[in-house]
């Protein structure tokens, strides 16, 4: 009986000693053969768009994110200027693919919340991945103001804040050897030296772009009046849309005087970004406005097409209707101020997913530090080669030539959880191919980025949406547009002006009274979250 | 009794026969009764989504019901009423200008004793209509443009200032109804020269020997024997009041112009698409399906009654 028990134990441990290594390799081999799934996902280029012959749905850099997740992913990628209707089509349409990305927040919240995505915090709390790129805040600012984490967000920790004017440094020196005017009609004074030392030039123009808005990166004489046009300020508490200061009139008044003088493009209320490009390029525009890394990282784009900008430095005296230099923030736009720690653009699962396990899988792909690599080194022997260790960066790098289908640039549009802002490696790049004018456009913004840090963050993204501030949400901007350009034009008096801004507060001033009583009663919770202007 | 039924006998025979008659243009006439119910009665169901606070994720019957909220807002929005009365302008200025252009093309191009010349300037006056608008906006803004137009590097030339063509607020509605004629005068005119075919010959021999000039025997004769295809255009225009050609306004639209150019479809476009009020659109969708089968039904009335031809 003794014996015959020890068989069995023989026996049985034989049996689990076969088992164990069988079973491990049965769970290796499961994984090693592992079904690629397809996976559909929609998603914006960001404006920069793939080149030529780039399929989106197969080539090098996606290839990363379909090896890190075993997947094939068809990948829709509309042009940008058709990515708003798009979205909102697919939206409507609810026919939804596996992953969606955008950045219409408040689109993506309200789809959210009428079912069109899944939960993602079941997923994100168990994924030290996407914790190691989306840290907890940045993931629960991503939620829905019903608290629904319907979407991973972008992070923008890599960014850095700065938003202010721009000037031709080229042609200051030309006009005064390059010594910066310490006021805005000194400004005025050698834009209406490039009007006349240049034929053809329109040494200020604008464009019409993005949500019907004017000026879009040529708000310029507005800023140096605290005004931005599609802005608001907080102001004794309250929240004030810029176009109902009386700044704004001030600042309607010196544009209005520039158009006259044929300083300011004719057609700058009619252009559309394609013919603002080209006149920047051939005309002489020699102001414009744009964020600081939006301009520092890519410096060499401006130096190739024999332009040297830099940023406009304080000026000695600024216009009396400025009452604070800090109101010269344009909170329409999140960097107008210090980064807020997401933007606006979110990627989510969709609950028509038939496979959200594999789609968070692609979600880890997009955060992962392999892809990461890529957008801000590319590949080795193409983008950079290493020398003692340490990369150096070929021309290939951040090469933006839409001809050539092996370029790198375009990999940065699927950031789209890690954002576009390999700064720093950016820098290094501009710095070694330009290091005189690169080193003084970097200096020239130094300042700005200073002062937005000081400023903290902006209300705006804190706000959560209301249905009927979204019905009217749509006409602002194009209001606004009209009003400034007829002010502008002459095609309306400055009086007349009055009686615009009167019929916006009417048709639109609860918006701002929603603002205000938003940031009234949530005062403390936004000052602790770096929210100064609450304060203001 | 021979004779009384033969006349019974035959009765069956012809009943058959006509049976069978209804029974071939029955199944012609079934594929396009049931193309019509699918695509243009079943959506009717659609409506639905106006009087709900719509959204796909729940479907047409899960979303919550709104009532007539959706009414209360349009209808309440100045916005609104604005975009209404440009939409008109728009609209009667294409009707009052542009409804006539082709049958005044139709008529002179008919006049054209030389028949190549005639084929070929019919052939070219469609071409326009294959253009797109975003084409149109392209070339309007190469020949207009106040930096570097063809038409204003002349005006420039002979002394004149550069117009801004298209930031002129008072310029807007000709430019795109000028442009509308210029669009869709050609290919509008085709039926009429389709129509002018049928009209008898005899009756301009008739006129001829009366002695009638050509002017008489167009007024005379062309003309009313076009009458019946143009009180049904007419009518067909008249629905369509509360319709504007949404691509020819939105791509000359700028914010010189909004006050002017902001039409209902730009409207409906902006709050459907750019801010997804789904039920809003189809409340003011709705809206305007009722006003044009309500202008319908007038303008057949009044076009039955002024020339005794109608759609029925």
């Amino acid at each position: 009986m003794k014996n015959r028990a020890s068989i069995i134990a023989v026996i049985a441990a034989l049996v689990a000693l076969c088992l164990t290594p069988l079973g491990w390799s049965s769970a290796e081999s499961e994984a090693a053969a592992e079904e690629t799934v397809a996976i559909s996902m929609f998603m914006g280029n960001s404006g920069i768009p793939h080149p030529a012959d780039v399929d989106p749905s197969s080539n090098w850099a996606l290839d990363v994110v379909e090896e890190f997740a075993n997947v094939d992913i068809t990948l829709e990628v509309p042009n940008y200027q058709d990515f708003a209707t798009k979205i909102n089509l697919l939206l409507a349409s609810g026919n939804l693919p596996d992953i969606i990305h955008g950045w219409q927040k408040a689109d993506l919240e309200n789809a959210a919340d009428a079912g069109a995505f899944i939960d993602h915090k079941p997923y994100y709390d168990n994924s030290p991945i996407m914790q190691s790129r989306v840290s907890q805040l940045a993931f629960d600012l991503a939620a829905t103001p019903n608290g629904l984490h319907f979407a991973m967000p972008m992070v923008m920790s890599a960014r850095e804040p700065g938003f202010g004017n721009l000037v031709r440094y080229d042609l200051l020196e030309e006009y005064n050897g390059g010594e910066f005017p310490g006021t805005v009609d000194g400004y005025v004074d050698f834009l209406r030296w490039v009007r006349d030392a240049y034929e053809d030039s329109t040494p200020l123009s604008s464009r019409l772009a993005w949500g019907g808005r004017l000026f879009a990166t040529g708000d310029t004489l507005f800023l140096w009046y605290g005004v931005p046009p599609y802005g608001t300020r907080i102001q004794d508490g309250r929240v004030h849309h810029n176009i109902t200061l009386p700044a704004m009139k001030e600042a309607l008044k010196l544009w209005r005087q520039v158009f006259e003088e044929g300083i300011l493009d004719p057609e700058f209320a009619t252009s559309d970004t394609a013919a603002w490009v080209q006149k920047r390029a051939e005309r002489y525009v020699s102001m414009f406005s744009n964020a600081t890394d939006q301009v520092i990282p890519g410096y060499d784009n401006m130096l190739n097409a024999g332009q040297v900008w830099v940023y406009t430095p304080p000026l000695d005296e600024y216009p009396e209707a400025l009452t604070d230099p800090r109101y010269m923030a344009d909170l329409s736009i999140n960097y107008g101020v210090d980064i807020f720690p997401i933007s606006s653009h979110r990627t989510g699962i969709t609950s028509a997913s038939k496979n959200p396990d594999r789609a968070w899988r692609v979600l880890e792909a997009f955060a992962s530090d392999e892809l990461w690599d890529v957008i801000s080194w590319g590949r080795e022997g193409k983008e950079y080669n290493l020398q003692d260790g340490a990369r150096m960066a070929t021309d290939r790098l951040y090469l933006r030539d839409l001809d050539d289908s092996d370029s790198h640039y375009w990999t940065l549009h699927l950031g789209v959880i890690s954002g576009f802002w390999p700064t720093q490696v950016k820098y290094a790049v501009q710095e070694g191919r330009h290091p005189m004018e690169w080193q003084r456009a970097y200096d020239s913004a130094q300042w700005l980025i200073e002062k937005d840090r000081e400023v903290g963050l902006s209300y705006m993204p804190f706000v959560p949406t209301d249905p009927e501030v979204s019905k009217k949400a749509g006409e602002v901007n194009p209001f606004i547009s009209a009003a400034i350009a007829k002010a502008i034009s002459g095609q309306i008096t400055l009086d007349q002006f009055d009686e615009e801004v009167a019929k916006f507060q009417e048709e639109f001033g609860f918006i701002y009274d929603y603002q205000t009583r938003y940031v009234q009663e949530n005062r403390d919770d936004l000052r602790a979250k770096n929210v100064r202007m609450v304060d203001w | 009794m021979a004779d009384a039924q033969a006349p019974a006998a035959a009765r069956p025979a012809s009943r058959r026969k006509i049976t069978k008659r209804a029974l071939s243009l029955f199944a012609l006439f079934l594929p396009g009764a049931v193309l019509l119910f699918l695509f243009n009665y079943l959506p009717i169901y659609g409506i639905i989504i106006s009087f709900k606070d719509f959204t796909p994720y729940r479907g047409i019957l899960g979303s919550a019901w709104a009532g007539l909220e959706h009414f209360r807002f349009f209808l309440s929005d100045a916005r609104f009423w604005n975009v209404v009365k440009n939409t008109i302008y728009i609209s009667l200025l294409d009707i009052l200008i542009g409804f006539p252009a082709p049958i005044v093309f139709a008529l002179l191009a008919n006049e054209i004793a030389i028949k190549p010349f005639k084929r070929v300037s019919q052939t070219v006056s469609y071409l326009p209509h294959f253009v797109s608008w975003v084409v149109v906006y392209g070339i309007m803004y190469q020949l207009l443009s106040p930096l570097h137009g063809m038409l204003n590097k002349l005006l420039v030339l002979f002394g004149a200032d550069a117009i801004h063509f298209m930031g002129r607020v008072d310029l807007y509605r000709p430019l795109v109804v000028t442009l509308e004629i210029w669009k869709n005068m050609g290919w509008g005119a085709i039926l009429y020269f389709a129509a002018l075919t049928s009209i008898d010959s005899d009756l301009y021999e008739a006129a001829y020997i009366d002695g009638s000039s050509r002017l008489r025997m167009v007024f005379s004769v062309t003309l009313p024997g076009l009458l019946p295809m143009i009180m049904l255009l007419l009518v067909f225009r008249i629905s369509r009041l509360f319709l504007v050609e949404f691509e020819r306004i939105f791509v000359f639209a700028n914010p010189l112009n909004y006050e002017v150019s902001d039409v209902l479809a730009v409207y409906i476009y902006r709050l459907g698409l750019q801010q997804a009020q789904y039920s809003l659109t189809a409340a003011i969708g709705l809206v305007q399906s009722v006003i044009a089968f309500c202008l319908l039904f007038a303008a057949h009335k009044v076009a039955r009654r002024l020339t005794g031809t109608g759609l029925w």
